[in-house]
């Protein structure tokens, strides 16, 4: 079976999150992946846990190798005017270019969208800066994790008496690719249709205010600023995560209306689930806190799946609070192999997200473990540049091209 | 230096002329009379300007709240997105994030935010003429989203395989809590449930009290926009081959990739990651402040090794500095080089205080200018007022006034986040009411005349 994008080729300088987790979903569909790598400079996940055997070391990081299956590897030297002659060859050959460095660092390498359009004028450039590359705070430098606050997810999570919480991990590194990823497709539609190429110049924080839409408006129509609210919600009661027995087991239950309460309390079987100032969606609300407290009381008696189940049997939203092991074992996912498992060379047999979504006629045709850096270079450069094996080998030792196994 | 010598490996694309695409007659752009769509004139005309997007692409979008990011991505980038709704409106948009008094559909934030750019007809699938008008639009459109239990579709005949055989190039993109089969497929999700049976709520939160949701609900959002890159690979394909599928999202899979490296981690080293509010987790299982406080508020801000993080650490220590405010252990650590595995819980205790004293002399508005200037790596934790009057965003053109009636003002939304050749496509339209496109979206796929469509709608089909 083939990939859709079978054909399609792509140089990318991307790194981190954002570019890697965009480009996975070309890549997972066969177009054709160099990841354009500078030992020197190395990613940042590449330096990152978890590692194989807690060391660390260039090649042996979970965390990068679940990043960048599917795709291939080119070391070479880009403060090097060689490394930048045979990038530039490499841009004759691609369909797309993709990057994620800070605004301005392509354009000084020579590598800006201009300098593209000379060599290849239909090429398709995405860039993902964090910030794009245009406006006054352009420069601004950072990762995933420091941007949510400036999209707005760090203000509205958490306790209402406590410091925000922080959505785990760089939330907005979760949300971006989609964007670009959705951008950049239908750049190749347009491409395949016209012949022309273009520029995306995708923004990560603005990615991330696409999921808070709801709260820009909110704050224009009625001028009011929202707070922190833990669990609750606006209307529903009984809205929470609740304790269950067992070390840092939780379920999470929301009732949506009457007809879910009265089922519950079913289910719940003891006096206070029958209490009349319960029955109505508003009288429950009113009593948030002593319901939480009286369902608390309840669900600490039991397993988080225990809970689950009794409750979804009769169609009343709840589910285990699951952690990364609970995941890994969760029958519903295996069965769609949303967890990918492969085994790398330095990073050993790893996890791999796969995608949200299975597609009936193309499911990914193959599974290829990331690549240890510089990993295709004599590759890229024999086979696809035409490089004779000496003057490989030359500037192999000379540094310009990088291969780290 | 000389190009790459096309000739040898370049591949120049081979441009498809979009009639010869569809089989069937199925796709017609001199068909899609753009002037019966109403279009907000600014977002329309700069699309056409800058590129063609999905402008051939129409879209039938059937989803409840779990999917209306999927027709909301695909409408920003040019198609043209018709929402099919039941004629008396589905009560669950009614429920939550309302402005203003009494359940309203027209009200809900979510809807208002989620179906910018899209037209909407009203069409009842219980009834055996609704399902008849549905199967004939169905044949004139390239993608159908939906987000319907498992099951309903079929019981109604509509689903992938009743219509692949009346039009075989559809992509039918179907949103489900937890996909189509498998033992926990009918199960019941709210986002807050979704959340927590796909994870990132068990990492969210302060560590003495339960997991804490985001404060707006986000799960559906993930599989939304998910769903729109798997139709538009979909489409891709389809487009170039005339075959189509059915693109099986599942909202639970869609927040995986939101665990980061918390799965990867207790699959390579078998440490569990849990939740620690407002910091984060360093070297050998240490603690450190993400969200500071500072004057008015809070920043988001880490101390990092590594070389961007090392001169993020020089920089503030400088400032610090000129401040009057130096610390030794900020300022003469190497932090470039700094193997946080050596952190001890003392030092940490060390940093954060200097660090913390003057982040509250500051505003997040002045901590956040003078990090850019010096390239710190610091962001405010901006709340939506903030968000709204940002220079950055203004000057960028990055909102797009609209006339929201019952405020009878105009209120900015935000565009698209991507600028295509130094452009935002534009925002085609405020999110529609209700059935305001009945007459122009039956007439022009079905030919229905406004006669037939009073019938209809005094029959309860519509």
């Amino acid at each position: 079976m083939s990939g859709i994008l079978e054909g399609v080729r792509v140089l990318d300088f991307s790194w981190v999150i954002v570019g890697p987790r965009t480009v996975r979903y070309l890549s997972d569909q066969g177009a054709t992946v160099i990841k354009v790598e500078n030992a020197d400079h190395p990613c940042v996940l590449r330096q990152s846990p978890p590692y194989k055997d807690g060391k660390s070391g260039i090649n042996t990081s979970a965390y990068f190798a679940a990043q960048n299956p599917n795709k291939m590897s080119l070391g070479v030297d880009l403060a090097r005017a060689e490394g930048i002659e045979i990038v530039k060859r490499l841009v004759g050959w691609a369909d797309v270019v993709t990057e994620s460095f800070a605004p301005g660092v392509m354009e000084k390498l020579g590598l800006g969208y201009e300098d593209m359009k000379k060599i290849r004028p239909d090429i398709l450039f995405l860039r993902m800066n964090m910030l794009g590359a245009a406006g006054p705070r352009a420069s601004a430098r950072g990762y995933g994790f420091q941007l949510v606050g400036y999209s707005g997810f760090t203000d509205i999570t958490g306790w209402p008496d406590r410091v925000p919480a922080q959505p785990f991990g760089p939330y907005t590194d979760g949300i971006a690719p989609r964007f670009a990823a959705a951008a950049l497709l239908t750049g190749l539609i347009h491409r395949r249709r016209t012949g022309e190429g273009a520029c995306i110049d995708l923004s990560q924080h603005e990615s991330g205010i696409q999921f808070l839409i709801p709260i820009l408006l909110e704050r224009q129509i009625t001028g009011k600023a929202r707070g922190r609210v833990g669990n609750s919600h606006p209307s529903f009661s009984p809205h929470g995560v609740y304790p269950c027995q067992g070390k840092e087991r939780w379920v999470a239950i929301a009732i949506t209306n009457d007809e879910q309460w009265e089922k519950f309390a079913g289910v719940v079987g003891e006096e206070w689930a029958n209490d009349e100032q319960f029955s109505s969606s508003a009288g429950r609300k009113r009593n948030e806190e002593r319901i939480n407290d009286l369902v608390s009381r309840w669900t600490k008696k039991r397993t988080p799946e225990e809970i689950t189940e009794l409750l979804q049997r009769r169609g009343i939203p709840a589910g285990v609070v699951q952690n990364s092991q609970d995941l890994v074992r969760d029958p519903q996912l295996s069965l769609r192999e949303a967890i990918w498992y492969l085994d790398h060379e330095g990073a050993g047999r790893h996890a791999v997200y796969g995608q949200g979504f299975i597609l009936s006629e193309n499911p990914v045709p193959s599974k290829k473990a990331a690549p240890r850096l510089g990993e295709d270079t004599f590759y890229v450069c024999k086979e696809i540049l035409g490089m004779p094996d000496e003057e490989i080998a030359t500037l192999l030792g000379a540094g310009v091209l990088q291969m780290v196994l | 230096m000389g190009g790459f010598p096309l000739s040898r490996v370049g591949k120049t694309p081979s441009v498809v002329n979009p009639a010869e695409r569809w089989p069937g007659g199925l796709f017609d752009p001199g068909k899609i009379d753009s002037g019966s769509h109403e279009v907000g004139i600014e977002g329309d005309e700069s699309m056409k300007k800058i590129w063609d997007g999905l402008s051939s692409v129409r879209v039938l979008d059937l989803s409840t709240e779990s999917g209306f990011m999927c027709g909301k991505m695909m409408a920003d980038l040019g198609a043209d997105v018709i929402k099919v709704e039941p004629p008396e409106g589905a009560q669950t948009y009614a429920s939550a994030h309302l402005y203003g008094d009494g359940p309203s559909q027209d009200k809900g934030l979510h809807w208002i935010a989620y179906n910018t750019g899209k037209r909407c007809i009203t069409l009842n699938l219980d009834s055996e003429e609704g399902r008849r008008l549905f199967l004939g639009l169905a044949g004139k459109v390239q993608v159908v989203v939906e987000s319907f239990p498992p099951g309903k579709m079929r019981e109604w005949r509509l689903d992938y395989e009743d219509l692949c055989k009346i039009n075989p190039a559809l992509i039918y993109t179907s949103i489900t809590p937890f996909g189509r089969t498998g033992p926990l497929k009918d199960y019941q999700v709210t986002d807050l449930v979704a959340m927590a049976m796909g994870g990132p709520l068990f990492l969210t939160g302060d560590a003495d009290r339960p997991p804490v949701q985001i404060g707006y609900p986000q799960a559906y959002l993930h599989a939304g926009a998910e769903a729109c890159v798997g139709t538009l690979l979909a489409l891709y394909k389809a487009e170039a081959t005339g075959e189509g599928q059915l693109v099986d999202v599942s909202i639970q899979e869609s927040l995986l990739t939101s665990n980061f490296n918390a799965v990867y981690t207790w699959v390579t080293e078998q440490i569990l990651l849990t939740r620690m509010g407002s910091s984060r987790m360093v070297g050998r299982q240490l603690e450190m402040p993400l969200t500071w406080p500072c004057k008015d508020g809070f920043v988001d801000f880490a101390v990092l090794g590594g070389a961007s993080g090392g001169k993020t650490m020089k920089n503030l220590a400088q400032w610090m500095e000129e401040e009057g405010m130096e610390d030794d252990t900020v300022g003469s650590t190497d932090w470039g080089s700094f193997d946080f595995y050596g952190l001890t819980t003392e030092m940490v205790d060390r940093v954060i205080k200097p660090i913390t004293r003057f982040f509250s002399k500051h505003t997040k508005e002045e901590l956040f200018e003078g990090s850019i200037k010096r390239g710190i790596m610091l962001f405010p934790a901006a709340d939506a007022g903030q968000i709204l009057t940002d220079p950055h965003l203004k000057e960028k053109g990055f909102w797009q006034e609209m006339e929201y009636p019952e405020k009878n003002e105009k209120i900015a939304f935000p565009r698209p986040p991507f600028r295509i050749n130094d452009q935002y496509p534009g925002l085609r339209t405020k999110a529609p009411v209700r059935g305001e496109h009945n007459g122009a979206v039956y007439g022009e796929l079905l030919c229905l005349s406004a006669k037939t469509l009073e019938n209809f709608k005094q029959n309860g089909v519509l």
